[in-house]
């Protein structure tokens, strides 16, 4: 049946998550950026919302939640912000991909995942990107893992306490190793980016012998299907994450244009702002009800859901993007000050559009999907452990 | 929950409504836009399934003709006539987008009489329909001015005793020229606006009730509208709908309207099928050059051309549902309307004119159907409301009344 009906216990948890949004993620979002790590008072406070555990399974002692509730929440938080929303671990690529290894049933991952609900200071590394220069090796030739190489585009590079890395063993085939304790093994760069410095990010060396309690999770098809997966529903997550961040633009831009006044009348009251105004919430509700259907779809285990997530992703990225340049251009100069929340929240639109698979890559995939060639993301996946770049789907 | 999948029993009504808008309506469509009728048998058995603008309320149907629509699946224990609504017009509209309203039916002269009218009236007006000879009824709101600006028409009703005389144009009449009857709005005072608005029942013979002209329009020419002027036309006092004490309050006139914005999801899910008629033609194109190895780089950025167009088409039905869900509920869907109604029109236009790059010299060919549904859409904001009155309703809405 078709429905909009929240579930019942959504409503409160939204309201808390908005509560939380508004006056704690909004005022600390400059520091946090400058800063380039997240206040220890909101990691305290996320912790005691059970927000690390939102996205971890009820077998860990997480909430357990659908995807479509996670995207609703990762809308509500990213509204206070964006990236202080993926920095908080629980709507994260790193948690995703944790929550997927908990439902395959490795052991490890259940350890990790309880140890994010509870301690306030834990947080997974997701190592996925290889440095063309040296890639990741996993030896295990020697009784006990070693790795040796380096990952680059490692978010919490720096403040992880332990971290999932993806590399390659002697005969070249993918292997999915977690790391519970990062030591002296590892060392990050931390690379400031031009948004999302509060979630700290860079490349991450690792040369020597992995901790005892390092070990192999899945290898080869395996490993490559699970991140697949995963990373499929988190691109959910940052599509929400982008509406979210879109409604914040929307919302701040129609509060100020109905402050400022020009030429006797409000900004709100020029019919080509409000008319502006009105196909841009439009535009952001139509990416809304996209992103809730390709939720619902991982949720339910639809045929398709994969290229539902795709189109759910494009269209938020455009969304968001348009709202903010709709404020940019709506407020003036004012508005590309620090004073105002927008400029940062037109740096974000457009870094979040990089998390994953870009929407162009997106739109790509669906061309080929249109024309029924394959699909080429497994091929994607390869290619980030170093793998040949994969060919247009027309030649 | 939040679900996007129609029901089983819907979804095997999906399925007949495919084959019979590809079997029946796609073949004798340009046809019928040449000769601006559909088929008789065509609509009727429409009808004879349930599937038109608006339903008979069951009290008033009577036995034979209380059809259900298959679509009005009611298994889980609510309502989805709306719902169902809507995913047949986009069905029935991927065939033509001008014979849903075609149909016989009340229309949204029927769905404005159930909101408004009496108990007495709607029997009265509501009886016709149970025969079997096809009927249709309208509904005469727009006029050349006013356009969308309810309070703003210059109809006017002077009260003579019991009766009514009732002087003005009205324009893009659904049906006007075969409709049994007409709801017309009109008003006492311009300068009162909603709580001068009075709404009439005008039956088909009424002295003083013209058939103008039939409006010929750029696409939709088999969607009749026709112009109808009202020359010192007198209708009884009992034909006022609701009868006096209804228009005591101005809201009571508002909420009535407001019944017309149930209908907007509907017509936003037509838009959304000719869109998806026209992208699967270019798509089916470009495929086969695919596969026959012709494929140059070109082709790609026409294939993500059409793709990012599919993407919007989908978001923009998915406003449509969730209008039509609200409508289905009995709240206020005024926002999701406008938005669906905005917005599925222009998404439809974009996947066409797409279709159309794509299709090459052969989109604009007259026997062709890329050029006739590019027609069709650039005519819907006639017939169905422009889009700057969505605009200004939602800028209202989302900025409050004083915005723009």
């Amino acid at each position: 049946m078709i429905s909009f009906r929240p579930p019942p216990a959504e409503a409160q948890l939204l309201k808390t998550l908005g509560e939380f949004s508004r006056d704690e993620l909004r005022p600390l979002a400059r520091g946090a950026e400058r800063d380039g790590l997240v206040p220890r008072v909101l990691r305290k406070t996320a912790t005691m919302l059970g927000i690390p555990a939102l996205g971890l399974p009820r077998l860990a002692g997480g909430a357990g939640h659908p995807l479509g509730t996670l995207a609703r929440c990762a809308e509500t938080l990213a509204w206070g912000d964006p990236w202080l929303c993926l920095a908080v671990p629980g709507l994260d690529p790193a948690t995703r991909v944790l929550a997927s290894l908990v439902d395959a049933g490795v052991a490890m991952a259940r350890t990790l995942a309880e140890r994010q609900i509870t301690d306030p200071t834990a947080g997974t590394a997701l190592a996925l990107f290889d440095a063309p220069e040296e890639p990741l090796v996993v030896d295990e030739s020697r009784g006990a893992l070693r790795l040796s190489g380096c990952k680059r585009h490692v978010l919490r590079a720096a403040t992880a306490t332990s971290a999932i890395v993806l590399g390659r063993d002697d005969s070249g085939a993918p292997v999915l190793v977690l790391v519970p304790t990062l030591d002296e093994t590892f060392s990050a760069e931390i690379r400031p980016r031009g948004a999302g410095n509060a979630l700290d990010g860079g490349r991450l060396e690792m040369a020597g012998f992995l901790p005892e309690d390092a070990h192999v999770a899945m290898r080869s098809d395996a490993a490559l299907g699970l991140l697949g997966d995963a990373l499929r529903q988190q691109q959910v997550l940052t599509a929400a994450t982008q509406v979210g961040l879109a409604q914040a633009a929307l919302d701040y831009t129609g509060s100020r244009a109905g402050a400022l006044s020009a030429f006797g009348r409000t900004l709100k009251a020029e019919p080509a702002a409000a008319v502006a105004l009105v196909d841009a919430h439009t535009a952001l509700e139509a990416a809304r009800l996209a992103v809730w259907r390709a939720a619902a779809a991982f949720d339910a285990e639809l045929d398709g859901c994969e290229a539902l997530a795709d189109a759910a992703f494009a269209t938020a990225c455009e969304a968001a993007t348009r709202a903010t340049d709709l404020g940019l251009a709506l407020l003036g100069p004012a508005a590309a000050t620090t004073d105002h929340p927008l400029e940062k929240w037109s740096r974000d639109t457009r870094a979040l559009a990089l998390l994953g698979a870009t929407a162009s890559i997106c739109d790509h995939g669906a061309a080929a999907g249109l024309l029924g060639a394959s699909s080429f993301r497994h091929d994607l996946l390869d290619h980030i452990l170093g793998g040949d770049a994969p060919q247009p789907f027309w030649t | 929950m939040y679900e996007f999948q129609p029901t089983q029993r819907q979804s095997q009504a999906i399925e007949f409504l495919r084959y019979f808008s590809e079997s029946e309506v796609r073949p004798v469509a340009l046809e019928a836009e040449r000769r601006a009728a559909w088929p008789e048998s065509l609509l009727l058995e429409l009808r004879r399934r349930g599937i038109a603008i608006s339903q008979v309320p069951r009290e008033y149907a009577g036995i034979e003709s209380a059809n259900v629509s298959a679509f009005d699946d009611a298994s889980g224990g609510e309502s989805q006539a709306h719902r169902g609504a809507c995913l047949a017009a986009e069905e029935l509209a991927w065939g033509d987008a001008s014979v849903l309203a075609s149909v016989p039916g009340p229309g949204l002269g029927g769905a404005v009489l159930e909101r408004m009218g009496t108990r007495w009236q709607l029997e009265r007006f509501f009886s016709p329909f149970r025969e079997r000879t096809p009927r249709w009824a309208a509904c005469a709101l727009t006029e050349g001015g006013a356009a969308d600006d309810i309070a703003a028409i210059r109809t006017r009703c002077v009260q003579q005793g019991d009766d009514w005389q009732l002087d003005g144009v009205k324009r893009y009449v659904s049906n006007g020229a075969r409709a049994s009857w007409t709801v017309v709005f009109a008003t006492q005072d311009a300068a009162q606006g909603l709580a001068g608005l009075r709404a009439f029942v005008v039956e088909q013979g009424t002295p003083g009730l013209r058939i103008a002209r039939k409006e010929p329009t750029l696409g939709l020419r088999a969607w009749e509208t026709t112009e109808i002027a009202l020359e010192s036309c007198v209708v009884s006092g009992e034909n006022l709908l609701g009868g006096e004490p209804f228009y005591a309050d101005p809201s009571n006139v508002a909420d009535a309207l407001a019944a017309l914005d149930a209908t907007r999801p509907m017509l936003g899910a037509t838009a959304i099928g000719v869109g998806r008629a026209a992208l699967e033609r270019a798509i089916d194109h470009i495929r086969h050059a695919f596969l026959r190895g012709t494929t140059s780089s070109l082709h790609t950025s026409l294939a993500e051309h059409l793709a990012r167009a599919r993407r919007r088409l989908d978001a923009a039905r998915l406003l449509c549902w969730r209008a039509s869900w609200a409508a289905d509920l009995g709240d206020s869907n005024a926002r999701d309307a406008a938005m669906c109604r905005l917005e599925a029109p222009r998404a439809a236009l974009e996947a066409t004119r797409a279709a159309i790059e794509v299709a090459g010299a052969v989109g604009l060919e007259s026997d062709g159907f890329l050029e006739k549904w590019l027609r069709d859409l650039l005519t819907f904001e006639v017939v169905a409301g422009p889009a700057a009155a969505q605009q200004r309703a939602l800028a209202r809405i989302l900025l409050g009344s004083d915005s723009a």
